[in-house]
């Protein structure tokens, strides 16, 4: 027998860490929430408006509160079904330490504006390369435990790691490739369609690989310990690691129905997410019947409560995805509230409630004493499960009556509902009602948090558990090439996973590089001016992106409002993509030329002034901040960089086609009785604006319209 | 009904069969290879959450202290 210490420290850090920021990143969401009906409640302070509010919302919670618990989890279970400590002391403090420095990093640069603007990865370079660093630290960490292991069997659970360590590596080190333009502003190396490919193939596995894997691996370690019995089929659970690894990869292409995406790589999107119900019911089930002839204890324990809505949780949210990608679903539930609901299902429900589930069962462990009060606990479930249903409920109602009234036509074939802000106003109960759900769940957050902390301050903390083994290898003469095996078969397992999650990314990723048709040029396309190229830096710094897509469907109902539908090939000088994922506003693909220059100047300044009830927040600042120029021929260079044809020198005459463009939007606002100064921010951005969308409009006129009208009839067939 | 299915799918033909041939393949194996693991070595495996915690160990269990 071999005796040896699991580190206790690096879990509670961990603990008080998903705790603390978990508490942070719901505030930010509800405080998001308020400013959908309210939005004067950003206090027209900039670093707090919507746009820069919500990134900081989803990064605090998917990577702060979702990432610690994650960690915390791992950091406990692993060295125990290794029956050995982690690995290295120095790499669990460096990923404790990194990552959360990473998290503040986010909290500061978020709200300063600066982002990638590509959702869930929009923490700029300097940032991307700290995260690369220590996921790096975490995966040596999690390899040296399971090499160094006593105990000869890989647990299901530890399989989940893996896939997890070494998927977010791929994804994140694949979606971030960019070419720096200062310190805290990059290029995706990708533009348009392919930027828009990798990002959903990188923001549907990071659901994948960051929340799910690795909490499925967890309740493969928590829920049968908590019910007191195995899992109800290791088999099942074996069958469902690899269907669900092999299969979720391929799915990212849902994310981009009926957008300019190859129809293949669509086609693959869909069939592959309706084949993942299989797995990820066979998982839910797998977790449910562990508690067959213990839902007793369901009764008593708090935990196994959270544990079951989180598992139900999984269920509905993973049964509703595969609906949501089958393409006639979405073409409703698209850019709606319904993503919403159905996003906040997996985040309250399966990882939240999973998390919290974890927290009530390690923290009297670790502080080795008894909770606080079960009845607090019990509080707590009950006002989180009722939060998340009047958070979830509103959403459906509002995401499927929105969605209707986009596609509501008169009997003479006109648009029912041609004002955008009609739709948007009839939904406004529904988010008055998703912020008091927003708020009951956090509500309950904060008694779990009490609770918890009284139970640590309570007990004392066992800062190491000692544990014995046998010493499963002895490490000289004819065991060696034992342990070699071993040694082998946890690498194997590595091995076949990276290729099951690589196959499906590879043949979707691949193709669209490679084939030049897939992205048919428009000849009449060209690179933006120096003007509007920093006046789209400064769409992508205030986070419009969030409410406002830029790809116009190739529905009946989307041409008609918004005009000719986006082409593959308008969008290849444009890196990053943004063709958003929500439509809180209208699309603004076609809105260059529009509207007069004197209008976007008013509607930034009070949006509420040109379009009566607009939730839209007012911009003010761009009115009066100056536009920085000096960062101009680099921001030049890097996109030549990325391949975008700006001429040789370029960047020598940039600045003074740059003020004399300016003039030109000046002298436009004279005309409508608007005195604007022509080095103000807001000049960029109007000049962003009017060129959205334009450039097909000068190829060929005739021909244009010709394509509308056969894309139009075509179409019409379309749900 | 499912020729219409995929017929409608724009470019099925053959990526969408390659990789439903590739996901038959892979669960096939995977399924292949759980059912012909013993049941003894499954139910010593499927023990390990519930015996990490070493002899030595005292853990706390919580208690119901309403």
């Amino acid at each position: 027998m071999e005796t040896f210490r699991y580190d206790n420290r690096v879990v509670r850090n961990f603990a008080w860490a998903t705790l603390i920021w978990g508490l942070v990143g719901m505030s930010a969401g509800l405080l998001a929430a308020v400013q959908l009906f309210f939005p004067g409640a950003n206090l027209d302070f900039q670093y707090i408006t919507f746009g820069r509010l919500r990134p900081l919302h989803t990064n605090a919670v998917i990577f702060a509160f979702i990432g610690n618990g994650m960690f915390m989890g791992i950091y406990y279970s692993l060295p125990r079904l290794c029956k050995a400590p982690m690995f290295s002391r120095l790499l669990s403090q460096i990923n404790f330490w990194g990552w959360n420095a990473i998290i503040v990093a986010a909290a500061v640069t978020l709200p300063l504006g600066f982002t990638t603007s590509k959702e869930y990865a929009e923490l700029e370079w300097p940032i991307d390369i700290a995260i690369t660093l220590v996921w790096v630290a975490f995966t040596i960490n999690l390899f040296g435990t399971i090499l160094t292991r006593r105990e000869k069997h890989l647990y299901v659970a530890i399989w989940f790691y893996i896939a997890t360590a070494l998927t977010v590596a791929l994804l994140h080190i694949v979606n971030s490739m960019e070419v720096p333009a200062g310190w805290f502003k990059s290029y995706s190396l990708y533009a348009g369609v392919q930027d828009a490919l990798v990002q959903w193939w990188y923001g549907h596995n990071a659901v994948a690989f960051f929340l799910t894997t690795p909490y499925l691996g967890l309740m493969y370690y928590f829920l049968p310990k908590a019910a007191g019995r195995p899992v109800f089929s290791y088999r099942l659970s074996i069958i469902h690691f690899w269907a669900l690894i092999f299969v979720y990869i391929w799915a990212g292409p849902h994310h981009l129905l009926y957008t300019a995406l190859p129809d293949w790589a669509q086609s693959l999107g869909m069939v592959f997410s309706v084949m993942l119900i299989a797995p990820s019911w066979g998982g839910m089930l797998n977790g449910l019947l562990t508690l067959r002839g213990a839902w007793d204890k369901v009764r008593q324990e708090p935990m196994l409560k959270f544990m079951v809505v989180a598992v139900t949780a999984y269920g509905m949210a993973t049964l509703e995805g595969p609906t949501l990608a089958i393409k006639s679903v979405n073409s409703l539930s698209h850019y709606t509230d319904w993503t919403i609901a159905h996003v906040h299902t997996g985040a309250l429900g399966w990882n939240g409630f999973l998390t919290f589930s974890m927290l009530y069962w390690l923290i009297p462990r670790l502080y080795r004493t008894n909770l606080y009060s079960v009845k607090l606990a019990n509080y707590h479930f009950w006002i989180g499960l009722t939060g998340m249903m009047f958070y979830v409920v509103p959403m459906y109602w509002a995401g499927v009556t929105q969605g209707l009234m986009w596609k509501q036509f008169t009997a003479d074939g006109f648009l029912q509902y041609p004002n955008f802000l009609e739709t948007v106003l009839n939904i406004i109960p529904m988010y008055r009602l998703r912020a008091v759900g927003g708020s009951l769940y956090l509500v309950g957050a904060f008694i779990g948090a009490f609770n918890l902390w009284r139970t640590a301050r309570a007990g004392a903390f066992e800062p190491e558990t000692e544990a014995q083994a046998p010493a499963r290898f002895s490490h000289t003469g004819s065991k060696d090439t034992g342990h070699r095996w071993l040694e082998a078969r946890g690498m194997l397992l590595a091995g076949g996973a990276l290729v099951a999650v690589a196959i499906g990314g590879l043949v979707e990723i691949i193709p669209t590089f490679l084939i030049k048709e897939n992205v048919p040029t428009i000849s009449s396309v060209k690179p933006y001016t120096p003007l509007e190229l920093l006046g789209r830096d400064l769409y992508i710094r205030e986070g419009c992106v969030g409410c406002h897509s830029q790809m116009i469907r190739p529905l009946r109902s989307e041409t008609e409002r918004y005009g000719e539908y986006s082409k593959a090939g308008e969008f290849v000088y444009d890196h990053p993509f943004l063709w958003g994922s929500k439509r809180t506003g209208p699309d603004l693909h076609r809105v260059g030329g529009k509207y007069p220059d004197a209008w976007h100047y008013n509607h930034m300044e009070n949006p509420r002034s040109t379009s009566p009830g607009s939730i839209m927040p007012k911009y003010p600042w761009l009115l009066s901040q100056k536009l920085e120029t000096n960062s101009l021929p680099a921001r030049i260079k890097a996109l030549r960089r990325v391949g975008v044809p700006y001429p040789d020198n370029y960047e020598d005459t940039a600045g003074r086609e740059l003020v004399k463009q300016a003039k030109g939007i000046v002298q436009n606002l004279e005309a409508g009785m608007v005195k604007a100064q022509p080095d103000a921010e807001i000049i960029a951005l109007i000049a962003y604006l009017q060129r959205l969308g334009t450039d097909i409009k000068l190829s060929k006129p005739a021909t244009a319209a010709l394509e509308s009208v056969s894309g139009a009839v075509a179409l019409n067939t379309q749900p | 009904m499912f020729q219409n299915i995929l017929h409608d799918l724009g470019g099925a033909a053959l990526y969408g069969i390659v990789s439903i041939c590739l996901f038959f393949f892979v669960f096939s194996i995977s399924l292949i290879w759980a059912m012909t693991r013993r049941s003894v070595l499954l139910r010593e495996i499927e023990q390990l959450p519930l015996v990490d915690d070493s002899p030595s160990l005292s853990t706390p269990t919580p208690s119901h202290n309403e």
